[in-house]
Formats: structure tokens, sequence, C-alpha cells
């Protein structure tokens, strides 16, 4: 055994340093996101015809129905057009990237340092707690937007500071911090499921590297796709509580 | 928190890039996806209730016409049937006045020749008295010459 224990760290790896930034693997990882995302549209964009084929009718049939979906949840055709974009654009980027983690060549390739520690080149995009708390902070940013812009400054702060009785002012503090508390919750539960599920493959190669680990990839891939879901859905849910009145 | 932090290697630099990445991933999806594909979807919506829209306006049309034409076929049957009524009426009325005039002259004819025929036999009965009686005359008179 040349191996002795298997390396894992929390925190994506840096690869170079530019213009003062550091790169690390999964920065590059969301480029190469990014790049298949931008293909993908650039091919949809250019077949798209009034006739459509049969392409364009999965893709019409999944968008229609996602903006169905949405209008029945915040019961606003207007805003949930301007929300789907954000919402697909979540759930295509979370999903894309959980599906080609286990890519070969993602997270073996890259290179050894003197003193054993391995640097790979590219590493699973969601496994880096920068992306997830991005993606976070953006997905408050507009929900706490939204509500604002819905309801009012002065109403949607009612949410929060109710001065009516002691219960509500309770309660208020109560919503307060489970709006900050979401900030941890969402990037975290990303972050854990999709990183937790590349170390379990990892122990699981280091003992049984040959047929074992593939149900557990693709049952890891149904995770990347039911998390990429539920960050979407979350960021909906939470826009339409935020556009909700209290009562 | 410090610790949290770099544990897991949080940086603001590279929460930034991420968040710029996402931002542009969102325009350009917006820009080559989301956008064509739901006016596309829109468009075909559009066109498709216009074509059933024009449709209906068709077939609305097509009954009005169709009454029109059932309207204008009862109309000309009704006033052709009353041209041929008015027809039948003034022929028959002519007839009836021809068949006068007709008895009317037939017996004005009649008439007439029975006038003539009577004149004429009063005047042939005349003659033939008149001769009956110079014959008679005659005859007295060889009588008499022989005797």
């Amino acid at each position: 055994m040349v191996e002795k224990s298997i390396h894992i760290s929390l925190s994506a790896e840096k690869i170079g340093t530019f213009l003062g930034v550091p790169v690390t693997n999964t920065m590059l990882m969301s480029f190469i996101v990014f790049a298949i995302l931008w293909t993908l549209a650039y091919f949809v964009r250019k077949n798209l015809s009034l006739v459509p084929g049969r392409l364009q009718t999965l893709i019409e049939t999944l968008f229609v129905g996602i903006l169905d979906y949405m209008t029945e949840t915040l019961e606003d055709e207007k805003l949930a057009r301007k929300l789907f974009p954000l919402i697909v654009t979540i759930f295509l980027f979370i999903f894309t990237a959980n599906l080609i983690e286990f890519t070969p060549g993602i997270g073996s390739i890259g290179w050894s340092h003197p003193g054993g520690e391995f640097t790979p080149l590219l590493r699973s995009m969601n496994t880096d707690l920068n992306t997830t708390l991005a993606l976070t902070i953006i997905a408050f940013v507009v929900i706490e937007v939204v509500g604002v812009a819905t309801l009012g400054f002065l109403r949607y702060s009612k949410k929060f500071v109710n001065l009516s009785s002691v219960l509500g002012f309770m309660v208020g503090i109560i919503e307060l911090f489970s709006e900050v508390a979401r900030l941890v919750s969402y990037s975290f539960r990303l972050f854990g499921n999709i990183f937790a599920g590349e170390v379990m493959i990892l122990v699981i190669q280091h003992f049984v590297p040959m047929v074992l680990p593939v149900p557990i990839m693709l049952f890891e891939v149904f995770v990347g796709f039911i998390q990429a879901a539920i960050f979407a859905l979350l960021t909906l849910f939470f826009v339409k509580m935020a556009i909700t009145e209290a009562h | 928190m410090e610790q949290i932090v770099s544990i897991f290697g949080i940086n603001w630099k590279l929460l930034l890039i991420q968040g710029l990445n996402f931002g542009l991933l969102l325009a350009v999806l917006y820009k080559f996806l989301y956008k064509p594909v739901l006016s596309m979807v829109d468009t075909r919506r559009a066109k498709i209730e216009n074509a059933i829209h024009n449709a209906e306006k068709a077939e609305t049309e097509l009954g009005q016409a169709e009454a029109e034409k059932a309207r204008i076929l009862r109309e000309a049957t009704t006033k052709g049937d009353e041209l041929i009524g008015a027809a039948k009426k003034h022929a028959e009325t002519a007839e009836i006045s021809i068949m006068k005039d007709a008895h009317r002259k037939a017996v004005h004819l009649l008439n007439e020749a029975e006038r003539r025929v009577n004149r004429e036999h009063d005047e042939m009965m005349e003659k033939a008295e008149r001769e009956v009686a110079r014959m008679a005359i005659l005859s007295a008179e060889k009588i008499l010459r022989k005797a």
C-alpha cells in the first residue's frame, strides 16, 4: 500500500493566481459548466423554428410546464415570467455541474506536490462552499428584493418587526432569524450533499475500486438532480412566502 | 467564524467571481434560450389562436351566407308563384272575354244570316207569287185563244 490515507480537503484547491485573484479548480469547473450551457443554448436557438422538432418540443414542454407551475405557485403570471430565467438557470447550473462531476478526468487529472499532496485540476463545482454560497446570496437577494418590490418596504418589514403584541414581536424575531439562517441552510445543504457524495465515492473506490462505485455514482447523479431541483424550488417557495403578506 | 471561513476556503473574491459567473450565465441563457423559446411558444400560440378565430369567423359567415341563400330562394319561389297566379288569372279573364266576344259575334252573325235568309225567302215567295200569277194569266189567255 503506497497510499496510506484518503486526502480530503473541504476547501477547493488553488491552482494558480490571475491578476491577484486566486484561481481554484472549482472555479475552472464552473467556467466549463458555463461553456457547456452556452453551447447547448446556442444550438437550441439555432434550430428554433415555428414548426418544432423533437428537441424543441421537449424543451418547450419543459419550459411551459415549469412556467405554468411557477404561475400556479406564485399566483402572478408576470412575476413568474420575470423569475423564470433565474429559477431555471439555478436548476440548470447546479444540475449540469452535478451531472458531469463523474466525468473521467475530473478529480483525477492534476499534479502531486513533493509532500505527497495531490491537487486536481478540476473539482466538482458544488463541493466548494464559495459556489453554493454565491448562489445562495443571489437567491437571498432576489427573494428580499422581490418581497420588498411586491409588498413595499413598510409592509414587508412588518413581517419582522411587529410591535402589536409581545407574541407578534417574538414571531417577528424568529422570522428574521430563519430568514438569515436560510443563507446557511441553503449553501450547506447543497455543498454537504454533493461533497458527501464525492467523499463516499472516494472511500468506496479506495476499498472496492471496480464495480461497486457505479450504482453509487448513479445514485449520486440522482442526488445531484434532487439537490438542483430543491435549490430552485426552495427559491421559488421563499419568493412566494416573501410576497405573501404577514397575517 | 474565522475558522469556518478558512476551513471552507471562503474568499470574497471567489464568491464574487462565482456570482458574476452565474449572473453572466443567466444573461446568456436568457438571451439564447429562455427568451427565444418562450417567444416562439407565444408566437405559435398567437398564430393558432388567430387561425381558430378565423375559422370560427368563416364558419359564421358561411352560416349567414347559407341563410341568405335560403331566404333569397324562398322569396324567389313566392314571387314566382305570385307571378304565375297573376298570369293565370289574367289569362282566365282574357279567355272569358274572348269567349264572350266570340259568342256575341257568333250570335250576331247567326241573326244576320237568319234575317238575310228570311228576307230572301220573302223576296223569293213574292217573286214566285208574281210568276205564278203571270203564268196563270198566260195560261188563261192561251186557253181562251184556243177556245
